[in-house]
């Protein structure tokens, strides 16, 4: 499956506002709105806009997964002391630290951490870089992707992080 | 012969009268300029050979004799004197040469008492004594001079070595009439030493006060250098400081001054060379003055945009006189100089706008990201139903709202590739890939534009075209092209996408029959937020950022885009990129297939555009 980023189109004009009456049809994604089986997943968020946070919850608890919100970086590793998520959302620009320092943190503290997944605004290559380097399993531009195509990843997401972890086993 | 020799020997001592004479003449138009010290030597040589021819072969006077010797000392230790005002004597060597010349004096007077009578031998000592202490006062400093010439502009080093020249014969010719004895006294050797003696006055006088026209024979050895410091001055440009600071280098080079500086029109000194910022600063201000000894200050206007500055030249020591010939120059020079200042102004006041206007882009683009992801999310979860079942106008307004909050996203991630792309910030990635592919994959991404009144004919060679480009920005160019060929053909009219492969260069060349572009906006069609606003266009929705990022990333891609149009009947627009070498065989290609990219060439040669 092509990775979510690169589904939209960059800076080309979305051709829905060049006819002026697209938009009706839904794009067409494969993980969007499927039917989920299995359990729940429990998904933590770090992040410390309460509205991009509660608009996540509503769609991933939609589908079926549990969520947790840390506001700080500090909150969000101290989470992983009680019942580990399945994935870790993880936004860049926080109040206290940044999101790769949170990253870095949780190599350290805790190396079989579930999957990280990096959501920021900023979409730097050299950022990208940088959070793949750390080991994100996925580094995604906020605004390029819709709650829905993040949801529909989890399941994928969660199976990557865990063949990873196999594989460094 | 003797005669001849006589004649030379008068000559001699006039030539050196006659040097001593234009020398004071000189340092009295000169006045308090740093040759003093050699005028004085040189003026005291003079009267040493008037006194010496005057006297005649007749009894001299012991005064006359003692005083003669005596300023011969003199002259030679004005000579060390001006070796200290160049390049300083260190304590321990001026007590030494006033040691020296205390003993010479002393030795002089006790020669003339005993010239007249003494023994042979005595007389020969105290006149040996005598030529090595006016030898050891004049023989240090030319070879000084000689040395350090080496790092001087041309003018300043020539003149140090005429001037070392003649003092060197000088010392020799000295050495060998004391030593020479009876041998010299035929008049065949009066007459060559009394020629070698004459010779040196000329050097000695071009050394003290070169006329123009020597200053410009000697300064052509440096004319390539300052002609190409004057073109740096106007085509290259590091920094306003940087190209100031060469400016002030070269306009005293140009006229063999030691130091320059540069001054704008508020009076800061904004460049100096050979002086240290803060006594150029203090000169410029007039609080100080030039010590003794040091040459004079010539200012040259600047015609600076904020008013008129200056350019200063500092002349040193040793700094011929600054004449009209030099003061030409330096105007000349001076016109390039501001010429080159308000270029480099301009261009760093440009690259400050940029570079504001690419911070404010970005900032501001990042900073609308965040609650674009709040307002995109919704509506899609609104159009989704998650938020509840909508109705039919509920919906309908759910689709507007995601149109144009898209629209808002593209025109935001277009304002941050351009932002990045101002900034360098922007990289490709380039894989080996299919030309073909990318192209059909563009054409599917438009598709939804597309209708029966723009019929699409997607012209691709058989054979693969290899090209080593970022795939996903290429697309984008390309689906670019061609949404602009459907947007910009209101009326209709079949669109043409073709692919092929020659010399070389790999095309996708886009054409419609559209409304054409005219010459006079072909100018903005690439420029960023460039677009092309008439009439006919005027309703048309755009950033104006499409073509501008296009052809930016396509030539960071080792490519271009150009464009042929028609007003009224069309444009074509070609993307062109680097194919792969033929010889190169990508591990992609199937072997026998990589090189044949240009072979489909001669089918569309007639069709080409």
């Amino acid at each position: 499956m092509r990775d979510v980023a690169t589904l939209r189109l960059g800076w080309f004009p979305d051709p829905s506002w060049i006819t002026g009456y697209g938009g009706l049809e839904q794009p067409d994604l494969p993980f969007r709105l499927q039917a989920r089986e299995g359990p729940p997943l429990h998904v933590l968020m770090i992040e410390d806009d309460p509205a991009i946070a509660e608009m996540y919850r509503l769609q991933l608890e939609h589908d079926g997964h549990r969520v947790s919100v840390a506001t700080t970086g500090e909150l969000g590793v101290s989470t992983m002391s009680g019942s580990a998520p399945d994935v870790i959302l993880l936004d860049l620009l926080l109040p206290d630290r940044s999101g790769f320092e949170v990253l870095a943190l949780l190599n350290e503290r805790y190396p079989n951490h579930p999957p990280v997944v990096i959501l920021s605004n900023y979409g730097e290559p050299s950022m990208i870089d940088k959070g793949m380097s750390l080991g994100a399993v996925e580094y995604l531009v906020k605004s390029r992707v819709t709650p829905a195509e993040i949801s529909g990843q989890i399941p994928v997401w969660v199976e990557r992080g865990r063949r990873g972890r196999k594989a460094d086993s | 012969m003797t005669l001849a020799a006589t004649i030379a020997q008068d000559l001699t001592a006039a030539a050196f009268v006659a040097l001593g004479a234009a020398i004071a003449y000189q340092w009295y138009r000169e006045r308090g300029r740093a040759q003093s010290k050699l005028a004085l030597a040189l003026i005291s040589l003079g009267v040493v050979a008037a006194i010496g021819r005057l006297q005649g072969p007749g009894r001299p006077s012991a005064v006359v004799t003692a005083f003669t010797l005596v300023l011969f000392v003199a002259s030679g230790y004005f000579v060390l004197l001006f070796r200290d005002e160049l390049i300083p004597l260190s304590r321990t060597a001026r007590r030494a040469a006033n040691v020296l010349l205390v003993a010479s004096i002393a030795v002089a007077v006790l020669d003339a008492a005993v010239f007249a009578n003494g023994d042979p031998l005595v007389v020969l000592a105290l006149q040996l004594e005598l030529v090595t202490a006016w030898a050891v006062f004049t023989g240090e400093p030319i070879a000084r001079f000689w040395i350090a010439s080496a790092q001087l502009p041309a003018v300043q080093k020539i003149r140090l070595r005429f001037l070392s020249f003649g003092f060197g014969v000088l010392i020799l010719l000295l050495f060998v009439a004391v030593l020479g004895g009876a041998a010299l006294r035929t008049p065949a050797a009066i007459l060559v030493t009394q020629l070698f003696a004459l010779a040196v006055v000329p050097a000695i006088y071009v050394s003290f006060a070169p006329p123009p026209l020597l200053r410009r024979i000697w300064r052509m050895s440096e004319e390539n250098a300052v002609r190409a410091a004057m073109q740096d001055l106007l085509i290259f440009s590091p920094s306003r400081e940087v190209l100031a600071e060469r400016a002030a280098f070269w306009a005293a080079r140009l006229v063999g001054a030691t130091s320059g500086f540069i001054v704008d029109a508020d009076g800061n000194v904004i460049a100096s060379s050979g002086i240290e910022r803060e006594r150029a600063a203090d000169l410029a201000a007039n609080r100080v003055r030039l010590q003794d000894g040091a040459g004079d200050i010539v200012r040259v206007p600047l015609h600076l945009s904020d008013g008129r500055g200056y350019l200063a030249i500092v002349g040193g020591p040793y700094t011929p006189v600054f004449g009209s010939e030099e003061v030409a120059q330096l105007k000349a020079y001076a016109s390039s100089v501001s010429a080159g200042l308000e270029r480099a102004r301009v261009t760093e006041r440009i690259a400050a706008i940029e570079k504001n206007k690419s911070q404010f882009l970005n900032l501001a683009s990042h900073e609308l990201r965040g609650p674009i992801t709040v307002l995109r999310g919704y509506v899609s979860m609104l159009e989704g139903g998650l938020l509840g079942q909508l109705n039919e106008r509920g919906r309908k307004a759910a689709a507007v709202m995601a149109a144009k909050v898209s629209e808002m996203n593209e025109l935001i991630e277009e304002m941050i590739e351009s932002a990045r792309l101002e900034e360098g910030g922007l990289t490709v990635r380039p894989v080996d890939s299919d030309l073909r592919d990318i192209t059909r994959e563009a054409a599917e991404m438009v598709s939804p534009l597309l209708d029966d009144e723009h019929p699409f004919v997607l012209d691709l060679p058989e054979r693969r075209v290899w090209v080593k480009v970022d795939p996903e920005r290429t697309k984008t160019i390309v689906a670019n092209l061609l949404s602009n060929a459907i947007k910009y053909s209101p009326q209709g009219g079949q669109i043409t996408c073709q692919v092929r492969s020659r010399a070389g260069i790999a095309k996708v060349a886009v054409t419609d029959h559209g409304l054409g572009i005219s010459r006079e906006d072909m100018v903005t069609l690439f420029t960023r937020f460039g677009r092309v606003i008439t009439p006919e266009t005027e309703h048309l929705k755009g950033t104006g950022l499409g073509l501008f990022l296009g052809r930016q990333l396509a030539r960071l891609q080792g490519g271009d885009i150009t464009v042929a149009s028609v007003p009224g009947e069309g444009s074509t627009f070609t993307l062109q990129l680097p194919a792969r070498g033929a010889l190169e065989t990508s591990p992609l290609a199937p072997p026998g297939e990589s090189r044949g990219v240009d072979e489909d060439e001669a089918l569309s040669e007639a069709d080409a555009i």
